[in-house]
């Protein structure tokens, strides 16, 4: 064996040492007594190796001393030439050697897109405006189109495909450098592309803006009505008034199981006082309206944007009481922002309450025609961070900036809480739906740090019985509700250049602090006392927008708006299996046993097994 | 041809055993090791990897000769080798080389013995 691969060191020697002294060394290497003894000829003939391939370049071929009578040099020529079998081999080691390297080094490659879940770390971190910040750049025209594709009424057997086409990874509704994006898109351009993707909508020559969009409709078997509350808790002041004797004032919808079909009522507005949003902003640069609405926000505030919801309907006749479900946006999003996912799980049978975290959303409009705007003086990742600022200490950054918030939303929640409770014995004028919620069956839902805010709520409040984190990641320093969760994460691109660049980090040093998070809160599901579900989407075009409206209004192609419903119907289909089960005691088939498949996994934890 | 034989000084030490020993006759590699090993008395020990590196040099740079196989060995695979004149001339210069070094070496040790107080 030894030999074996002593002979082998010797062949891959330059040829002329090899043909020289080769067999010299063999017949040395046959008197060498014991295995220690070969050993050391063995790491003798290795430095041997190196040292002649590297230092003795002048002797890897034979001195041609020969030179012609006349003094004339021989030219040799290279016909015929055919490598040895050594050679051969030699190319071959060297080859695997360099494609290994190759391959090891792909992973640290600095542009490599590598396709990594990141679950744990909210997408605030680099887009302050969740949700509406969508920098798609056409606006589409759906009239009708969601109809061909967009009844759900398959959510429950959710269709999962292999063949989702595989574009761009969301690239150009990621949150890096959506400013770039908005300005590269002119709004002739926009004209231009909506005509080339859009050939067949019929309405082309309306301009951009001016086009109606019809959400997807519901799937379940109710219509949706929805009923708007302005609610002031006495008990608390709010953090953002300047007067101390400021009370918290919070929007919140009530969306309610009603008959479907029209009646006599009339469809709600899609964003609630939009024009009065609308005229608050008439000075502010249309850049920076479209950043924190999205590209379609003329289309919304022009109040052109479909839906299913009445106004203020009769609830649906009968004595079914409907559990009641309090959801949290995200970070800046208006909660009318999540229309389809909540119409569609309110079709199914809940009653809703969505709440507008006031000064924490990109804008509210009060009955009374105030309208409060965004307020946080600062965002993470909004503007450039403190320079010589450590990766940790963002992360931290991050972490005191969401603590507070997390806390007030929560106590939004508690609040809505109460003020359901209320409205129990009011009037059917002033509650629709006084008298039909079952109040024993509450279950909190939020996304983004909504989610935060309504695993919060579910801790701290008795009077819940689940909660859906729907990709809000892990408050690090709150513990876990001893009640049923679930978190719904989804695909999360890495840091960017820019990013690293600037806290100073490699991106191996990333991938270790993101692999220890990863760890971290692998290891807090383990730990959740009142079991959890964990499904992980990663399929490409779902990401963190995927729970809101936005993939829908700003959809691009039929392909685009495609991906965007099936998304959504994927999500509604297993948010409400969660609370069909936890809220409803119905068996759930799509929880009960792990699936992964098709960039599909659903995890279990701890009870939920 | 007359080469300066200063070009070739100061010899290495592995150079300098491998003449030593091809001083005392042909030889083949294995035997170099093996008089290289009791010349220094086992403290210097060269590899065959050292050994061939160093008289693929001493070949091109005509110190060594290598005069081929010899019937008489047991090992058909050895090659002999001998010191060429060349080669003798180079290894007389350097010991003589050394010799003034070591002269000179003895000389600056002969330091005054300490005296005790």
């Amino acid at each position: 064996m030894l030999r074996l691969l002593y002979r082998w060191l010797l062949c891959l020697h330059p040829p002329y040492f090899k043909r020289r002294f080769g067999e010299e060394m063999l017949s040395i290497f046959d008197l060498a007594p014991g295995s220690l003894a070969r050993t050391g000829l063995i790491a003798d003939g290795s430095f041997s190796l190196v040292r002649q391939w590297l230092l003795r370049s002048e002797y890897w071929e034979e001195p041609t001393h020969q030179t012609a009578s006349d003094g004339v040099p021989l030219f040799y020529t290279f016909d015929n030439f055919k490598p040895r079998p050594g050679a051969l081999i030699d190319g071959a080691v060297l080859s695997v050697v360099m494609f290994c390297a190759v391959c090891l080094a792909i992973r640290y490659s600095l542009d490599h897109p590598v396709w990594m879940p990141f679950p744990d770390v909210r997408a605030e971190n680099s887009l302050p405006h969740v949700a509406m910040r969508n920098s798609s750049t056409t606006p589409m025209n759906a009239t009708g189109v969601p109809s061909a594709n967009g009844q759900r009424s398959d959510a429950g057997a959710v269709r999962t495909r292999n063949t989702f086409p595989q574009i761009g990874m969301g690239k150009a509704r990621e949150g890096s450098n959506p400013r770039a994006t908005h300005l590269a898109t002119a709004p002739d351009q926009r004209k231009t592309n909506s005509l080339t993707a859009m050939p067949d909508t019929g309405s082309n020559s309306e301009p951009a803006g001016q086009r109606t969009i019809q959400l997807p409709h519901p799937s379940g078997k109710y219509g949706v009505s929805r009923i708007a509350y302005d609610w002031i808790d006495k008990a608390r002041r709010e953090n953002y008034a300047t007067d101390p004797h400021t009370r918290r004032e919070i929007m919140v919808n009530v969306w309610y199981p009603t008959r479907s079909g029209s009646g006599q009522s009339a469809l709600s507005e899609y964003l609630p006082h939009a024009q009065a949003i609308a005229r608050n902003l008439k000075d502010v640069p249309s850049n920076d309206i479209e950043e924190a609405w999205g590209s379609s926000w003329t289309t919304i505030f022009s109040g052109r944007v479909l839906t299913d919801t009445y106004e203020r309907k009769p609830i649906f006749p009968g004595s079914e009481r409907f559990p009641v479900l309090i959801f949290s946006p995200g970070f800046t999003a208006p909660s009318t922002s999540y229309t389809t996912l909540i119409e569609g799980v309110v079709s199914q049978g809940y009653v809703v309450a969505s709440i507008e975290p006031t000064y924490d959303v990109a804008a509210v409009a009060f009955p009374d025609g105030r309208v409060i705007p965004f307020k946080p003086q600062w965002q993470p990742g909004a503007e450039p961070p403190p320079t010589g600022e450590t990766w940790q200490q963002f992360l931290d950054r991050i972490r005191a900036f969401d603590a507070p918030h997390v806390e007030t939303w929560a106590a939004d929640i508690q609040f809505v809480i109460d003020q359901l409770g209320a409205l129990e014995n009011s009037g059917r004028e002033a509650a629709p739906f006084a008298g039909r919620i079952d109040l024993r069956n509450i279950g909190t839902w939020g996304h983004s740090l909504g989610g935060r805010a309504a695993v919060r709520a579910c801790q701290v409040d008795s009077r819940t019985k689940a909660c859906l984190n729907a990709d809000g990641g892990i408050a690090e320093e709150a513990g876990l509700p001893a009640k049923p969760s679930m978190w719904i994460d989804v695909y999360h691109e890495p840091a960017t250049n820019a990013q690293l660049a600037v806290h100073k980090i490699t991106r191996k040093e990333w991938e270790k602090f993101h692999r220890a998070k990863l760890a971290a809160t692998e290891q807090r599901l383990r730990a959740c006392p009142g079991g959890c579900y964990r499904l992980t989407i990663k399929i490409p075009g779902t990401d963190h927008y995927s729970f809101t409206d936005s993939p829908v209004l700003d959809a691009e192609s039929e392909e685009d708006l495609d991906r965007a419903v099936r998304s959504l119907q994927l999500i509604e289909a297993y948010t409400v299996a969660f609370f069909d089960k936890q809220l409803k005691h119905r068996a759930a088939p799509l929880l009960d046993q792990p699936t992964s498949s098709a960039g599909i996994t659903l995890e279990k934890y701890g009870r939920a097994q | 041809m007359k080469q300066d034989l200063s070009d070739f000084l100061p010899l290495s030490p592995a150079t300098l055993h491998i003449l030593l020993s091809l001083a005392a006759g042909d030889m083949h590699g294995y035997g170099i090791m093996q008089e290289v090993a009791r010349q220094s008395e086992g403290q210097y020990k060269l590899g065959p990897g050292t050994l061939y590196d160093n008289l693929q040099k001493l070949i091109s740079r005509k110190l060594v000769q290598e005069i081929g196989r010899r019937p008489d060995d047991d090992d058909s695979r050895r090659r002999y080798y001998r010191l060429s004149s060349l080669g003798t001339a180079v290894l007389s210069a350097e010991v003589a080389r050394l010799d003034d070094v070591v002269r000179e070496a003895k000389l600056r040790l002969q330091t005054p013995k300490p005296r005790r107080s």
